[in-house]
């Protein structure tokens, strides 16, 4: 597994900076999607977000012969 | 808790019912070796593998412990939003590399994997200790809880170390009688269950308290107690903030892995694709805790009031409340599957360290059949200890979890430095996990993380030691026995 074959993999952080690096940012929005506290709202769409992420690994993971 | 014989015989109908059909698919395994009781022969394909996960992820703590928590504190229930989702994305970067050493090794235990990778067997003896003390701990979660379904399904004349020495029994019962494949198939039964139930109460408790909707549940919530939808939460002194989150959500998500049962779960899965595909999937299922913190919600817009102010009970207590018996006999059965049926599987690992990792080394020679039956006897020492530990403390269920995730985080510097970092050393690891320990439990340490890290989650400091000292050590010890296997 050499680094540059390997380098889509870094996306696996993006759920981390979407749910933990970003969580304080949100905090305090206002906003009321589906009457949902916006938190809750971000954490949740974080869950989704995470599986379209390593769906896109895995695809990649698979074309690269992984 | 009136129209309790209903109650009682439909929990006592699904226990009885999910412990038999889960023999019965057990049955067909061979249970005679050490490696299908503990790792069900490496041949579980992509079904068995995703409820056995998810049986692993989906107990008292997810169900009863977060209700609670949002119905206590608001917020800081989000944890259980990042729980899943973190641990999948790290996963599929983390599990392929375990399995793949599990499967080169021959590798039945997470003490054999440090073993072998760090050429010390002294070295899994340690590992193999400090492993079983974390699930102790969590085989306390599950103890906690079932002992307050059992007290308040079969009503409060049984003291609370009855009802704890009860449900100890039954999960030592279940292990006994069954091996991993048995409990991923009870796994599976109650997860389904669990799923139907709580969609069932989800629809119904917004009429129950009348609220026009589920959304507009949340719209109640968050009118008649403002600030409960954000961090810090309902109860600011709690010290819940966003730093808290942050450093929990990570310490969660660093230490789900190296818990001694789900590198053992690793280990059985039948192919790397089955556990890719499993960490993409997995993450959706933890969109179910939308329920979950609903009905805290809809318990606090209730005014519900569990016996002792207990957040532990407000979902047994709320559904009490407002359904007719037979959905609380429905809730209760279900609870405590998922208590009995995680609960088992700790067991059975613990069982499996001490036999392979503890007792073998010390006693060459020893028969796979005689390892078998010195774990099994050991379990019952594990699950005594957890009882007294049930007994003795008297923490939400969250709380208790977050220990047990900073006692598993001891060991998480030794796993991720075996896949980075080369020269990493048996004795390295062993003075990061000494030093961990140290910062977790020395009382002279809290003032320290109080002045600089107030509301941080300590299991997150005390790993970030660990890691430090596991690293200053390694580069002054040389490795010691043979170079490990590049993984």
């Amino acid at each position: 597994m050499t680094k540059q074959r390997a380098s889509h993999r870094w996306l696996l952080l993006v759920p981390f900076l979407w749910q933990v690096a970003l969580a304080p940012a949100v905090n305090d929005v206002a906003l009321r999607p589906f009457s949902l506290p916006f938190p809750m709202f971000w954490q949740m769409a974080g869950i989704v977000l995470t599986t379209v992420v390593i769906a896109i690994v895995l695809r990649l993971d698979r074309r690269r012969g992984i | 808790m009136a129209g309790r014989p209903v109650a009682l015989i439909l929990c006592l109908a699904i226990v009885a019912g999910t412990i038999v059909g889960a023999l019965l698919y057990g049955r067909q395994a061979r249970q005679r070796s050490m490696s299908e009781w503990a790792i069900g022969g490496r041949r579980f394909g992509a079904w068995i593998f995703w409820f056995a996960n998810a049986g692993e992820i989906y107990t008292t703590f997810a169900v009863l412990g977060i209700a609670g928590y949002a119905w206590a504190y608001g917020a800081p229930a989000y944890l259980a939003f990042t729980s899943v989702s973190l641990a999948s994305a790290l996963g599929y970067w983390l599990m392929p590399r375990i399995w793949e050493a599990g499967r080169r090794g021959g590798l039945v235990t997470q003490a054999d994997f440090f073993a072998q990778h760090y050429g010390a067997t002294w070295l899994g003896v340690v590992v193999g200790l400090a492993g079983i003390a974390a699930l102790i701990v969590y085989v306390q979660i599950q103890l906690t809880a079932l002992a307050l379904v059992f007290r308040l399904t079969f009503g409060a004349q049984f003291t609370a170390l009855e009802s704890a020495l009860a449900a100890a029994a039954a999960m030592l019962a279940f292990v006994y009688l069954a091996g991993l494949r048995s409990a991923a198939f009870a796994a599976g039964v109650k997860d389904v269950l669990m799923i139907v139930l709580v969609l069932a109460l989800s629809v119904t408790a917004a009429a129950k308290i009348g609220a026009s909707s589920m959304l507009d549940v949340f719209r109640q919530v968050q009118e008649q107690y403002p600030g409960i939808g954000s961090f810090p939460g309902l109860k600011p002194e709690a010290g819940l903030t966003n730093a808290w989150l942050v450093t929990a959500a990570v310490n969660v998500a660093l230490g789900t892995w190296i818990f001694p049962h789900m590198f053992q779960l690793i280990y059985a899965a039948r192919d790397v694709q089955t556990i890719r595909r499993n960490t993409m999937w997995q993450p959706l299922y933890s969109l179910s805790y939308f329920f979950i913190l609903l009905l805290g919600f809809a318990a606090l817009l209730a005014g519900t009031a569990p016996p002792d102010g207990n957040p532990n009970a407000v979902l047994l207590q709320f559904v009490a409340d407002r359904y007719p018996p037979w959905a609380v006999g429905l809730l209760a059965g279900t609870a405590c599957l998922l208590a009995l049926v995680p609960g088992s599987i700790l067991l059975l690992t613990a069982a499996s360290i001490f036999g392979r990792n503890v007792v073998l080394p010390m006693s060459r020679g020893l028969s796979d059949r005689g390892v078998l039956w010195t774990s099994r006897g050991a379990m019952v020492a594990f699950a005594g200890i957890a009882v007294w530990l049930t007994v003795t403390s008297s923490r939400s269920l969250v709380e208790i979890g977050l220990s047990a995730y900073a006692a598993i985080g001891m060991l998480a510097p030794g796993v991720f430095l075996a896949f980075l970092w080369r020269r990493a050393t048996a004795v390295g690891v062993l003075v990061g996990i000494v030093a961990g320990y140290a910062a977790l439990l020395l009382p002279a340490a809290e003032p320290f993380w109080q002045a600089f890290a107030t509301h941080w989650d300590r299991g997150l400091l005390a790993m970030a030691v660990n890691l430090a000292f596991a690293i200053a050590a390694s580069l002054l010890t040389t490795r010691i026995g043979p170079t490990p296997a590049r993984h």
